[in-house]
């Protein structure tokens, strides 16, 4: 057996499998969720052989790994998890939550393209101080239409959702790097919307995300609440409007200049 | 239009957010946006003020008359009503 030690989410996680072409796999799609040498012992261990209907070709195997890794770490960080996209750049680091599907994934990898860092495509993980971010660079998952509209579609990935390494689109955060949100963007993509920045209500926006809050070991939902107040007190709000990604993520890069 | 308001139920709290505010149920674990005249109207809900008294309150308040922000009044205290943040005085 062998372990590929990971760090996301503020949690430390080891992923014990057979050495072979899966864990393999597993590294080196999940590359920007590897802990440093210096991480520490780890919070959690995820066994293969204690997870159900691990079967198929190797690369659906490695999927369902780093997928199980994910899970346990989000399940057991202390920090408020947030669904959201969060992506970060020279002025600091914008959180843009959304239900499944409104295409946060795909505008995270866009703002990597456009020179931002990926800081997650899934969860923004806030701990103290308030605004503090911990990274979750998890594989981002995308679609064929999406991997198409980005540039990076290949015949051999098929029609489904692919994990692809977070690093194929541009940089990462380390685990271990803090980030500060300075914003909180709600993103809205519309055929031919014009792309652009405009004001909501904060009041709104703390609403936003607290019904996109993801169960984790973290606050109740009213410490949520509260702190998700004071956040929402301290940063910029706006909605962004967008219809190609690339689109939305060049204002995204320009917000964060 | 001679009904009281109502009060702020015990489930809700409240905080202020520049000049909005945000409302958190306890019962559901959801949070609330209040637009202007809803945030108005909470200020001015202490179990005895009639949503008649409010209108004549707000409407003084923005210089309009009454009957312009009447259904607009009444139409947000039956939202308030009907998501639990306003209660009846006991």
């Amino acid at each position: 057996m062998e372990v590929v030690r990971f760090h996301t989410a503020g949690v430390r996680v080891d992923l014990v499998h057979p050495a072979g072409t899966v864990l393999d796999l597993v590294a080196r799609v999940g590359t920007a969720m590897l802990a440093g040498i210096d991480a520490g012992p780890p919070d959690l261990v995820v066994r293969s052989a204690d997870l159900p209907d691990l079967h198929g070709d190797d690369s659906r195997v490695a999927s369902l790994l780093l997928a199980a890794v994910e899970r346990g770490a989000l399940a057991a960080t202390p920090a408020l998890a947030i669904h959201a996209a969060a992506v970060a750049g020279p002025g600091g680091c914008l959180v843009l939550p959304g239900r499944s599907g409104v295409g946060k994934s795909t505008l995270a990898a866009a703002a990597q393209q456009e020179g931002l860092v990926l800081v997650s495509d899934e969860a923004a993980c806030f701990t103290d101080p308030v605004g503090t971010l911990l990274p979750h660079p998890r594989p981002v998952a995308l679609s064929r239409h999406s991997r198409r509209l980005l540039g990076v579609d290949s015949p051999d990935d098929g029609d489904g959702e692919v994990g692809l390494p977070g690093d194929q689109f541009g940089a990462t955060a380390r685990p271990e790097s803090l980030q500060e949100c300075v914003g909180v963007v709600l993103p809205r993509r519309e055929r031919g919307a014009v792309a652009g920045l405009s004001t909501i209500g904060r009041s709104a926006a703390v609403a936003e995300l607290l019904a996109s809050r993801l169960a984790t070991a973290g606050p109740s939902p009213e410490r949520a609440w509260q702190y998700l107040t004071r956040l929402v007190a301290g940063v910029w709000v706006a909605r962004l409007d967008y219809d190609h990604p690339r689109e939305g993520a060049a204002v995204l890069a320009r917000a964060l200049g | 239009m001679d009904t009281p308001v109502g009060r702020l139920a015990d489930t809700v709290r409240v905080e202020e957010l520049d000049d909005e505010l945000t409302l958190f149920d306890v019962r559901s674990g959801t949070a609330v946006a209040l637009n202007r005249t809803a945030a108005d109207i909470l200020a001015l809900a202490d179990g005895a003020t009639t949503v008649s008294d409010v209108v004549a309150i707000l409407a003084r308040s923005y210089a309009v008359e009454p009957s312009a922000i009447a259904d607009d009044v009444l139409a947000a205290v039956r939202e308030l009503t009907a998501a639990g943040i306003l209660v009846p005085e006991a």
